[in-house]
């Protein structure tokens, strides 16, 4: 049964049509064929005409939108319409002579080459590539025309920096190519190209430094990309629940981002950038636990503000993650660790309130979560009116009807704003998800509970591995020198050695020098003299 | 069993949170009173000692595990019967901390909840973590160690701010004779904590580079019996020699006391944490040892299959050897302090060394 | 696969135990708070009278539910209960109260005064072994009025008349210095620890004590029913003899290093007129007792060093000049010198060693301490103790001349 199921998606795989034989001679033939293979589809454009050099009918293939026409009409259309007709010489020399020499001689274009068979075709035309097939012979000539409407670089919308460079990836693999090769013009930045996606066929490619880069980890990211077998990917989320290495895991081990300031950087410590077409968001590979709490900014100002920035992230991610379940041990178990007043306090807030403490804090979360999702899908203009109403009104109102307790409503909301600290937000929803198990385990006891909660994820955290590094390297296995930019980042002349699992090879970057107050400095003569 | 390798740092964490196991919240002292931070720093020597003992034999054959070593040194059949009586040691050993530290918990914090249910959940937890090999119970001994630490830091200082410290309930030192601090040092302490560690003949194998794991191994065992010293030292001088010996969980009774500014106070919850995170190490690492001892004995080759059934078995044991309190601590002193420490960790190992050399020097005379 | 299952089996089996609920899990409103705990003897019977003062958290809170105080209700409520332990007391008051008692933040335990007087020394025991009761709760013994008595009385300023009460008995320590806060671990180590008897500040109610519970209470500028901390009870064995009042208070406190600040009036002028009194402040007072052994006979001597300021003079004494301040320090020192003697004999002639001179003895010379451990009281009765006390006034404020005329 296993069986007969694969040969049935194999064949629907394939799209109708014979994709591996190679084009006939017959001009009118290939059109007709192309076009019934398209379902006659109107965006197909077949233009007729006439090769000055051959003087024979041609025609060009190309996809509506897809194409910069103005490029076709200029350098397509223009340069063969117009040829001299071409020195006569044996004929069946000349099919591939003739193509060779349209395609060598008379198209101006960057990019041409000659296609045989039937996919090839329809891949290149897919792409936004022009098909020129010329009456008589066996082949076409496929030249590179890409255009059609694209995102322009804009600000990323989901890292928003204060100091930095605004520009983002956009949808389209080869700008967003050329932004990072903008910033890292060394020879050594290698690429890989895959088409993955049987329907889609998507553009993949991934971008790496040669000898920075662990040989062993481009190796294993290409093994994984190759093996992937599946109908579509559309976003890059797709391809890392296929390529990554503990899919059930709850904790990200590639991470995303929409910066090329990040890629780049990425890239010089030794990672593997995978960029898919289609979408701004590029894997990075591999990451460890202590990259989701960096941010490109911590470089960009000085390293005391980085130091505090880090650190408070980290505090935020406790809070977020301990923060309810600490408030329902405390209340439910522990209430002699709370000073008297306090716990006065709230036990005067609680007294009306029919629920106990675990349920309490489960309603909360949960309100708060809704309302966190319905404020990502408002439109705009209501945006604001639904975080004012959820806030204000749910909240003052729930306190006052005795509902719950104003504390109770403190302690999820810090724990929320705790929450969006995280820089990576695919960390985030981890710990969002997390939070709820931990809070269980408090409501049933106490500080026993988030003892043993937090031994489970620890011991969980130290057991998954990232393309082969440890997820919570440097802190487990302990490596001294790595400390230099995890949870601190020492002075930039401080920072003269990459990670030493990921770039396993090359670990020295330059001795940066210190910064000499300009009295040291040699002198050159007073600017008194006159 | 042997491909996952563990670092000396790695070595050394454990070690630390081994030792400081239970030994940091149970008056191990009641026998030398307010002189016990003498006795720990003697036996700390003893400690060592034993400490290179073992690490002497697992050299020998550092391709083999614990169980492998023995076989080859007294034969086969001995040697798996030594290794049978070590599983079954390591297993009531195992049992007897997780009883305590389910003991402590109770009477100090939960004590409507039946005992099995926080043994219970305890053991899942261990064998949940120690499911997973060797490599990730170091690394994760790694990152506790520093929460340990910082734990350990912040108390100190709290208790330090707070006032409660009078170190002249210290001395008189040595007031009833320098007899009862060797006695508390050679005939309690050295057992337990220090004894303990024969459970890490079995993890030394595991060790990448064989040589690095006594080093790392005696700066562990000073650090730890420095912390136990220190921590048993202040503890006397909150509270008294004499509410000391009489409690069952001095440290927490020493840090319930802190009071500043009448807001940070009862921080009796930090004292639990360190227990939990302690003994859970103490108990992983016990469990470890007996699995991977049984794991060799019954031939079995993926040894952390038999977590579930080795952590089922301490399980029931724990709550099967005594049925109350003082009937534990009986049993604690008499038996295992007693009899099974010393033979398991001092005589059965220099045995072992010594009839291991006087094989090596019999072979080498006869070539 | 079959050991997978069954081992998965087990653990949902183990997961399945949380559901039938947890434990130790207590709501707030569950749990009467309990702010201070007092144990009276019983007339007639061998056990314990105990009364509980309840905290009303709505009636004290500061939040906004709270409404006005004297619409949710008094802020404490007593409950009183008879048994033969204590333990058994507690929970026999189920029957009064509607919520678990709960103990952690209990701040004061209130001893009465006829149940000090007989012994006290075994009612400690609950406390010791509770985890719940912290050992730094303090401790006092109410004079003149029952223990439950001294609960019901209500205070303003304070709401919650246990904080008043530990309010009261810390800052006196601290500025009048002549009561001690003692906690329930300092109680006991005096208990048992050799050559330490104890000593307990005491409390009382001025003026009507049936009144003190009432809501009329509080109606009133002058209230007609206060809790005064007055005075400290001095025990042999577990069994109150006497009260130290005024000097002899302060120079208890002088003795075991405990005085903070207070104020000492000594005579201003050599005149008799009892009007002119100077009064200075001590900002610093630090005492040490060393034990010295003479043909097997011990003996103490007590250094006082204390520092202080003039505050206050009714005579016309040129404080800028030097004899005068060298003057008003000689008196000082007497005086301080008779407070602590009084102190002394008070300890003396009742053959307790309230102060620890017996212990400083077994940190100096453990062999003679061993020897004499025994008998103990009845040396120190004999023993001979010297005072030797060094007093500087720094400063006089900030006048130096006094306004007033001769």
């Amino acid at each position: 049964m296993i069986k007969r199921r694969k040969l049935r998606s194999q064949a629907s795989q394939q799209p109708s049509g014979n994709s591996v034989s190679p084009l006939g001679t017959d001009l009118k033939a290939n059109l007709q064929r192309m076009k019934q293979s398209m379902g006659h589809s109107n965006d197909l454009v077949v233009r007729e005409f006439r090769i000055g050099y051959v003087q024979g009918d041609a025609a060009i293939v190309y996809i509506d939108n897809l194409v910069d026409k103005k490029m076709i009409g200029e350098f397509v259309l223009r340069s063969t319409m117009s040829g001299a007709a071409g020195s006569e010489s044996n004929a069946s020399e000349r099919d591939i002579d003739v193509l060779d020499t349209i395609k060598n001689r008379i198209l101006p274009l960057g990019e041409a080459s000659i296609a045989k068979e039937w996919n090839e075709l329809f891949s290149a035309v897919l792409n936004g590539d022009t098909a020129i097939l010329v009456s008589g012979y066996a082949g076409a000539i496929i030249v590179s025309t890409h255009g059609g409407e694209h995102r322009s670089v804009e600000e990323p919308s989901s890292e928003v920096l204060i100091r930095g460079p605004k520009e983002g990836f956009t949808e389209s693999i080869a700008t967003n190519i050329s932004l990072v090769r903008r910033r890292l013009k060394t020879r050594n930045l290698w690429m890989d190209g895959f088409k993955i996606g049987n329907v889609t066929q998507t553009n993949v490619g991934i971008l790496y430094i040669k000898g920075i880069a662990g040989d062993k980890t481009v190796e294993e990211v290409k093994r994984r990309l190759n093996g992937i077998e599946t109908d579509g990917v559309l976003e890059s989320g797709i391809i890392e629940e296929f390529i990554r290495d503990h899919p059930f895991s709850l904790f990200p081990t590639l991470d995303n981002t929409e910066r090329p300031d990040s890629v780049a950087a990425g890239l010089l410590e030794g990672q593997v950038a995978i960029l898919i077409d289609g979408t701004p968001f590029v894997l990075l590979a591999p990451t460890t636990f202590f990259m989701f709490f960096q941010s490109p900014e911590d470089h960009y100002h000085n390293f005391q503000f980085a130091i505090f920035i880090r650190t408070l992230r980290f505090v935020a991610f406790m809070i977020s993650l301990l923060g309810p379940s600490i408030y329902v041990a405390a209340i439910s178990f522990h209430q002699e660790m709370i000073p008297t007043s306090l716990l006065l306090s709230l036990a005067a807030q609680r007294e009306g309130v029919p629920f106990p403490a675990l349920i309490e804090a489960f309603l909360m979360e949960a309100s708060f979560e809704i309302l966190r999702e319905a404020g990502v899908r408002m439109p705009r203009a209501i945006g604001q009116a639904v975080s004012i109403v959820g806030a204000i009104v749910l909240g003052q109102a729930a306190v006052q009807a005795g509902i719950v307790s104003s504390a109770m409503v403190i302690v999820v909301s810090l724990t929320g704003i705790a929450s969006f600290t995280m820089p990576a937000y695919n960390m985030g929803i981890s710990i969002r998800m997390l939070r709820f198990m931990l809070m269980i385990s408090a409501g049933l006891f106490g500080f026993f509970g988030i003892a043993l909660g937090g031994l489970i994820i620890t011991a969980h955290l130290c057991s998954i591995r990232s393309f082969g590094i440890p997820f919570m390297s440097p802190f487990a296995p302990f490596i001294a020198a790595d400390q230099k930019d995890t949870l601190l980042r020492l002075p930039r002349w401080f920072l003269n050695t990459r990670p030493r699992l990921i770039s396993q090879e090359n670990t020295t970057r330059m001795n940066g020098s210190k910064p000499v107050p300009p009295g040291e400095a040699a002198e050159e003569g007073s600017p008194d003299e006159n | 069993m042997l491909k996952e390798k563990i670092n000396a740092r790695q070595l050394f964490s454990l070690i630390v949170l081994f030792e400081l196991g239970t030994a940091l919240v149970l008056p191990i002292g009641f026998v030398a009173h307010r002189d016990v931070w003498l006795s720990i720093l003697l036996a700390l020597i003893g400690g060592i000692l034993l400490f290179l003992i073992y690490d002497q034999i697992v050299r020998q054959y550092p391709e083999s595990t614990f169980v492998g070593s023995i076989r080859q040194i007294m034969g086969t059949y001995a040697g798996s019967l030594i290794g049978f009586l070590y599983l079954g040691f390591f297993i009531h050993n195992d049992a007897r901390v997780l009883r305590e530290t389910g003991e402590l918990l109770v009477t100090s914090a939960y004590d409507m909840t039946p005992l099995f249910v926080i043994c219970a959940f305890f053991m899942l937890t261990v064998v949940y973590v120690v499911s997973k090999g060797v490599e990730v119970l170091a690394r994760t001994g790694e990152i506790y160690l520093l929460h340990v630490l910082i734990l350990g830091g912040g108390g100190t200082i709290l208790i330090l701010c707070s006032g409660i410290v009078h170190v002249e309930n210290l001395l008189p030192v040595m007031e009833d004779g320098a007899g009862k601090v060797l006695e508390s040092a050679y005939r309690y302490i050295l057992m337990f904590p220090f004894g303990e560690m024969i459970c890490f003949a079995a993890i030394l194998p595991s060790l990448n580079r064989t040589s690095s794991g006594r080093k790392a191994g005696i700066l562990a065992l000073i650090a730890s019996g420095t912390i136990l010293s220190a921590a048993h030292a202040i503890e006397v001088s909150i509270l008294g020699s004499n509410i000391y010996g009489r409690s069952t969980f001095p440290l927490f009774l020493a840090v319930s006391k802190i009071n500043i500014m009448d807001f940070i106070q009862r921080m009796d919850g930090l004292v639990i944490l360190t227990l939990i995170i302690t003994s859970f190490f103490k108990c992983a690492i016990n469990c470890y040892a007996a699995i991977t001892v049984a794991a060799d004995l019954f031939r079995v080759r993926e040894p952390m299959k038999l977590a579930m059934p080795v952590g089922l078995v301490v399980l029931f044991n724990s709550m099967m050897t005594s049925n109350d309190w003082p009937e534990f601590a009986l049993k604690g002193k008499v038996v295992i302090m007693g009899i099974l420490l010393p033979v398991y960790s001092i005589a059965i190992p220099v045995g072992l060394l010594a009839v291991h050399w006087i094989r090596r020097s019999i072979g080498s005379k006869s070539v | 696969m079959r050991t997978r299952s069954a081992s998965s089996l087990m653990l949902i089996g183990l997961l399945l135990i949380p559901l039938t609920g947890c434990w130790n899990s207590r709501e707030l409103r569950d749990l009467s708070i309990i702010g201070a705990i007092g144990i009276d003897k019983l007339p007639d019977k061998p056990g314990y009278k105990v009364s509980f003062q309840i905290i009303n958290p709505s009636a004290v809170a500061m939040t906004g539910n709270g409404g006005g105080g004297s619409q949710a209700g008094m802020p404490v409520t007593v409950y009183t209960g008879t048994g033969s332990s204590i333990f058994e007391v507690i929970r026999k008051t189920s029957r009064l109260s509607p919520r678990q008692l709960f103990f952690s933040h209990i701040r004061l335990i209130v001893i009465g005064e006829t149940l000090a007087s007989e012994d006290l020394s075994h009612l400690f025991d609950f406390f010791e072994r509770s985890h719940e009761v912290r050992l730094t709760t303090k401790l006092v013994v109410s004079r003149g009025s029952s223990a439950e008595q001294l609960l019901q009385v209500l205070t303003p300023l304070e709401r919650i008349p246990s904080d008043a009460v530990y309010g009261k008995l810390e800052s006196t320590e601290s500025i009048w210095s002549e009561s001690m806060v003692t906690g329930v671990d300092d109680v006991i180590n005096r208990l048992i620890g050799p050559g330490k008897q104890l000593l307990i500040s005491g409390v009382r109610i001025l003026g009507d004590q049936d009144k003190g519970g009432e809501k009329a209470n509080l109606d009133k500028t002058k209230l007609p029913a206060e809790i005064e901390i007055k005075g400290i009870a001095l025990f042999k064995n577990g069994r109150l003899e006497t009260w130290l009042d005024g000097g002899k208070a302060r120079g208890a406190l002088r003795i075991q290093d405990k005085m903070k600040s207070s104020v000492v009036t000594v005579p201003c002028k050599d005149h008799d007129d009892p009007a002119a009194i100077a009064a200075i402040e001590i900002t610093r007072s630090r005492t040490k007792v060393k034990a010295t052994v003479v043909d097997g006979e011990p003996a103490f001597r007590v250094y006082v060093r204390e520092e202080g300021n003039v505050g206050e003079v009714s005579c016309a004494v040129d404080l800028s000049k030097k004899e005068a301040i060298e003057e008003l320090e000689q008196r000082w020192r007497s005086k301080t010198k008779q407070e602590i003697r009084e102190a002394i004999e008070a300890a003396q002639s009742r053959s307790s060693d309230v102060y620890g001179f017996g212990e400083v003895l077994n940190r100096s010379y453990p062999r003679t301490w061993k020897k004499l451990e025994d008998r103990w009281s009845e040396v120190f009765a004999d023993c001979e103790i010297e005072v030797h006390v060094e007093s500087f006034i720094r400063r006089s404020g900030m006048r130096t001349k006094p306004y007033i005329k001769e």
